[in-house]
């Protein structure tokens, strides 16, 4: 079956340019893009992962409260047993990395990260099966 | 396994619902047997169906209608069904953005699905997911499809109420889908009724739907961001579903009827495909060695004899 995978946009500013063209890309890329719209809340996405029974989740972010959003949808997971695995992307300055790495995020992309190369991650982490 | 995970359904646990659903959409065979199981649960939810072109307002509705059922403490699945065709191999579901106040409800579940991989059987999927839903204990059961076409129509026979959602200024398109959805809906919204043009959608409309087994379908006029114009919408939601109106036997004999030619049809093919005598035929009909009524009479009876015959 093919791979579901959920983008959402959490934090309160308003552009979704991003996450849109990602999920864009994905979809061409052959995966179910489940997209969520803006301003979505930890709470709001932990519980779309859960009803759309993805794959994979990407948080995009560009209000600068990544790390504490991130850590919540990642403790929310925690707490509902969901085991699902976690990229992000946004306005993320590279000393955060090793933060959101040490949290469970798999993968970061700041800005300029190339399209082809998410594709290619993103496939590594949905796995093939 | 499923067994496990079916009474989990039934005690309320959505981790396990979601699960199932993902299931059934990749395991014909699971599915059937689910639904084997379940059928005698009573269907307790009300079945819905919005369906129209597209961007008329279908999802921002449904967002509106679950405001007002969960203010009633109304447990509500939703459906989002995006059937268009996928050309590059994936699919994007946005339908979601429009409700996503509702993520957070506990007594919400909304499943978006896609056909990206299986575009004529996608109203089978829906039709068992809803089974699904129901058993699970939601009192509505709510299925988003965008079109008015074939699928739609497929949808319609197993929701107690199908409603069409249109707009102003969509007069062509409307003679366009005479065959489809027009003729089988219960309820006809002209949505973003705060632009003008609604009266001509109106009475387009009253020139074209009549009366139906004994229910007249109305035509309500919604504002998609107005709650308030929505209650009229649900208030007619309530009084089609209730049993007596919505004539539930009518709509099964028609998906029996779909369901039954769809069997028979998929025998048929597979028949086809296989048979080197029907290569044979070919060859006859092309080159005049035969009439084409001859060999569609001796195709069929092989047809019986090879296939109805062993069906048991
Ligand atoms: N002016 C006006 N715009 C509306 C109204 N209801 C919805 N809209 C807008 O119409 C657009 C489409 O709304 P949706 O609810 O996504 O429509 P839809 O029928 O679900 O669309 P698809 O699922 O893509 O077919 C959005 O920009 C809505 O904000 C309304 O009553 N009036
Ligand atoms: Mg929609």
């Amino acid at each position: 079956m093919m791979k579901r995978i959920l983008i959402a946009k959490v934090g309160l500013d308003g552009h979704d340019r991003g996450a849109k063209v990602v999920a864009r890309a994905l979809k061409n890329a052959g995966y179910e893009v489940i997209y969520t719209g803006i301003r979505q809340s930890p709470e709001q996405v932990v519980m779309t992962a859960m009803q759309e029974d993805v794959s994979l989740i990407g948080l995009s972010c560009l209000s600068g409260a990544h790390i504490p959003l991130f850590r919540r949808v990642m403790e929310l997971m925690d707490k509902m047993n969901l085991k699902i695995p976690v990229f992000c992307g946004g306005t993320i300055p590279p000393e955060d990395v090793d933060i959101l790495k040490s949290m469970g995020i798999k993968e970061v992309f700041g800005p300029g990260s190339s399209l082809k190369d998410i594709v290619e991650k993103v496939r590594e982490m949905v796995g093939d099966d | 396994m499923i067994e496990e995970l079916m009474d989990n359904v039934k005690n309320g646990d959505t981790i396990a619902l979601s699960k199932l659903i993902s299931i059934m959409e990749k395991d014909e065979r699971t599915r059937k047997e689910v639904i084997k199981k379940i059928f005698s649960c009573p269907v307790r939810g009300k079945i819905i169906c919005f369906t129209g072109p597209p961007g008329v307002g279908k999802s921002t509705l449904i967002d509106q209608v679950l405001s007002i059922l969960t203010s009633e403490g109304k447990k509500v699945g939703v459906i989002l069904v995006d059937p268009r065709s996928p050309y590059t191999g994936g699919a994007l579901l946005g339908d979601r953005v429009r409700m996503q106040r509702h993520a957070t409800d506990p007594h919400v579940f909304i499943r978006s699905l896609s056909c990206a991989e299986n575009p004529e059987g996608i109203s089978r999927i829906v039709k068992d997911v809803i089974k699904l839903m129901s058993f699970a204990g939601m009192d509505y059961i709510i299925v988003e499809t965008v079109g008015t076409g074939q699928i739609a129509v497929e949808v319609s026979f197993i929701c107690h109420t199908s409603v069409l959602v249109l707009m102003p200024n969509m007069g062509d398109d409307i003679q366009m889908m005479k065959a489809g959805i027009l003729e089988v809906a219960d309820i006809y919204v002209i949505n973003k009724s705060d632009i003008e043009g609604a009266e001509l959608v109106e009475a387009y409309l009253k020139e074209n739907i009549g009366k139906r087994n004994g229910w007249e379908p109305p035509i309500v006029k919604t504002i998609g961001y107005n709650r308030s114009s929505v209650v009229p919408l649900v208030e007619k939601l309530e009084e089609h579903s209730s049993r007596k109106n919505c004539r539930y036997d009518e709509k099964i004999k028609g998906l029996l009827t779909t369901m039954f030619l769809d069997h028979v049809d998929e025998l048929a093919l597979k028949f086809l495909k296989k048979s080197e005598d029907f290569e044979e035929f070919v060859k006859d009909v092309a080159n005049c060695r035969m009439d084409y009524y001859t060999a569609i009479e001796n195709l069929y009876a092989k047809f019986k004899k090879e296939v109805l015959s062993n069906e048991g």
